[in-house]
């Protein structure tokens, strides 16, 4: 077969002006660039998302989940003037964290808007945001349907330790009666949605290096008489390299 | 070399992972307000929230 030379090689020893022309296709004996890396990356991979198994566990583990408050309230949608209030005061310890609050509604068809505040009692740094709660179900042509849900959750990034309260503040339609929600803060929560998006990071390298191997084999073997796919009505039947098929067996019958 | 490259990948793909999960970084965004007054906590009306006063969602399917 001889050894594979590329042209900017054959250029370069002959002293050559210019360039070489383009390759065209993969020829049978032209090495892989790729071929040696795919298989020492893919032990990589394996190692590295070994190791992640080993921090989710470690993090879930290690992990404070720590309730600082919790507590049940109720909205009055039929009354006007001021509905906002504050909780008591409760300490963040450990270090800078996330903080997991969690609202549940009795909402049916319904929903409720809590304007939140997490105040720092003795900085005065508070970080606002907005959660909505709302659940809605019901029966149409193709049977049951529901949209949304009676539980919200959200972690609210890097909060230093200290303490803290909560200023809340609920809206709703007016004239829906008594709403009552709960609202339970967790600090330290692991956020489960990095570890799936690390997963994602190591693997798609290697998919895509592995998908450009297979790729550069599949030119090569395109170039081949010989290549292990199903022969076509174009064969040449005299050829002894072809494989075998029903056919050659019946005629090999009708011949005897 | 692509190895090499990648596995200087992979160890930045973990670091960042057990950064963010050490600080406890998320993705959710919240708006930070600074010097937030005491009286505050015996007057709640008094602070103005940033997502207030808009007109919320109110229907459904």
């Amino acid at each position: 077969m001889g050894e594979y030379v590329s042209g900017r090689d054959i250029w370069k020893a002959f002293g050559l002006q210019g360039d070489p022309p383009e390759r065209i296709g993969v020829y049978e004996n032209q090495p892989s660039p790729l071929s040696a890396d795919t298989s020492a990356i893919w032990l990589a991979c394996a190692g590295f998302l070994a190791l992640l198994v080993l921090m989710l566990m470690g993090f879930s583990t290690f992990a404070r989940n720590e309730q600082v408050i919790a507590g049940n309230y109720e909205f009055n949608t039929n009354a006007r003037g001021e509905a906002s209030f504050v909780t008591d005061v409760f300490e963040i310890k450990g270090h800078t964290s996330d903080l997991e609050l969690k609202t549940t509604s009795n909402v049916d068809n319904n929903w409720i808007y809590l304007n939140y505040a997490l105040i720092n009692q003795d900085t005065g740094r508070a970080y606002d945001f907005g959660r909505e709660v709302s659940y809605y179900h019901g029966y149409d042509s193709d049977g049951f349907w529901s949209e949304g849900s009676q539980v919200d959750s959200v972690a609210i990034p890097s909060v230093p330790p200290g303490n803290y309260y909560l200023r809340v503040e609920p809206e709703s339609d007016f004239g829906r009666g008594n709403i009552w929600y709960s609202i339970t803060a967790t600090r330290d929560v692991p956020q489960m949605s990095f570890f799936g998006l690390a997963f994602l990071a190591l693997s798609l390298p290697v998919a895509l290096i592995t998908w450009r191997s297979l790729s550069f084999e599949h030119l090569r073997w395109a170039e081949s008489d010989y290549a292990p796919t199903a022969p076509s009505d174009d064969d040449d039947d005299n050829n002894p390299n072809r494989p075998i098929t029903l056919g050659d067996l019946s005629e090999k019958r009708n011949d005897s | 070399m692509i190895r090499n490259l990648y596995v200087l990948y992979g160890i930045m793909v973990l670091g960042t992972l057990a950064t963010a999960e050490y600080r406890g970084w998320s993705l959710t965004s919240v708006d930070e307000v600074k010097n937030v007054p005491k009286s505050v906590r015996d007057n709640p009306g008094s602070y103005r929230s940033v997502y207030g006063y808009y007109h919320h969602y109110t229907g459904g399917k």
